[in-house]
């Protein structure tokens, strides 16, 4: 009785296992995540040229540079801004008063965007964006004394 | 016919990893989160895009922009290799509301010629938390 008992058994075993070995796929998944991600790089800062009247220093006038900055997205939704200085960084001690900040900028790649003013947030579009940068500092009354003036201008990338 | 097609995948996956490789200041931008009690963790990966070694400053931000003052930041101050790369993590409160969107942004001013400007590259990225009773 035995003997037959073990053979029965090890037929079944093997009908399961060669059933089991020719009637089942399986799927192998491979999975990825890429963020999104946005990277910000300074290629120059700018230079402030100084009006003849002494009320305006800015990128735009003579012997001013633009600031350039790339931008660099792998997806949709990210935005960019150029935040106005909020005052001069160095300057002598006469050098925030009664004077207003403004920032333009325009962009080329990736982005085409012309003559915005900072405040406005621009949508990206994948890939690399330049981006140049005007800043203005204007005095609405009296004159920029002499000395070394500099101004910070934050360019953010953000999703809204 | 199978070999261009080869060809063209493999070209993909290669701009895709060069693409990934290259070009993260703040990633995720985006992500949602989840807590149980009354805080909750974000984690960003942050890089320094530059080929000189640079200072980051990493904040918090309400939407409108007010400074948060998280419970823990790591790596808030940090001088970053040419294109190393380090993960932040912020416990942040939920101020006694079910859901709080905040902004984690990375900022590096980096000296490039000039004078008389600088440029702040400031990138942000956006947490979603959810808190769950």
């Amino acid at each position: 009785m035995k003997p037959l008992k073990y053979i029965a058994g090890l037929s079944t075993a093997a009908l399961i296992l060669s059933g089991s070995a020719s009637a089942t796929d399986r799927n192998v998944n491979f999975r990825g995540v890429i963020n999104n991600s946005c990277s910000l790089v300074v290629l120059n800062d700018g230079l402030l040229g100084v009006s003849s009247d002494q009320t305006i220093l800015s990128s735009k006038q003579a012997g001013g540079l633009q600031g350039r900055v790339s931008v660099v997205t792998n997806g949709y939704g990210n935005t960019i801004e150029v935040i106005s200085p909020s005052g001069f960084t160095v300057g002598p001690p006469s050098a925030n008063m009664n004077t207003i900040f403004e920032s333009e900028y325009s962009a080329s790649g990736g982005t085409i965007l012309s003559n915005l003013l900072g405040v406005v947030v621009s949508i990206l579009g994948i890939g690399t964006t330049t981006i140049d940068i005007d800043a203005t500092a204007t005095k609405t009354s009296g004159t920029f004394e002499s000395g070394a003036y500099e101004l910070t201008t934050v360019v953010r990338c953000i999703v809204p | 016919m199978y070999r261009p097609i080869k060809y063209i995948l493999s070209a993909l996956t290669l701009s895709t990893v060069s693409l990934s490789a290259s070009a993260q200041s703040v990633a995720p931008m985006t992500q949602d989160v989840r807590g149980f009690n009354a805080k909750f963790v974000a984690q960003i990966e942050i890089r320094n895009t530059y080929d000189t070694p640079q200072q980051t400053t990493v904040r918090v931000y309400t939407p409108d922009w007010h400074l948060v003052e998280p419970i823990y930041l790591s790596n808030a101050n940090r001088l970053l290799g040419p294109n190393e790369k380090v993960i932040v993590t912020a416990l942040i409160s939920f101020a006694n509301q079910s859901r709080r969107v905040v902004y984690i942004c990375n900022s590096i001013t980096p000296r490039r010629g000039g004078s008389g400007q600088t440029y702040r590259g400031e990138v942000c990225g956006k947490v979603s938390a959810q808190r769950l009773r």
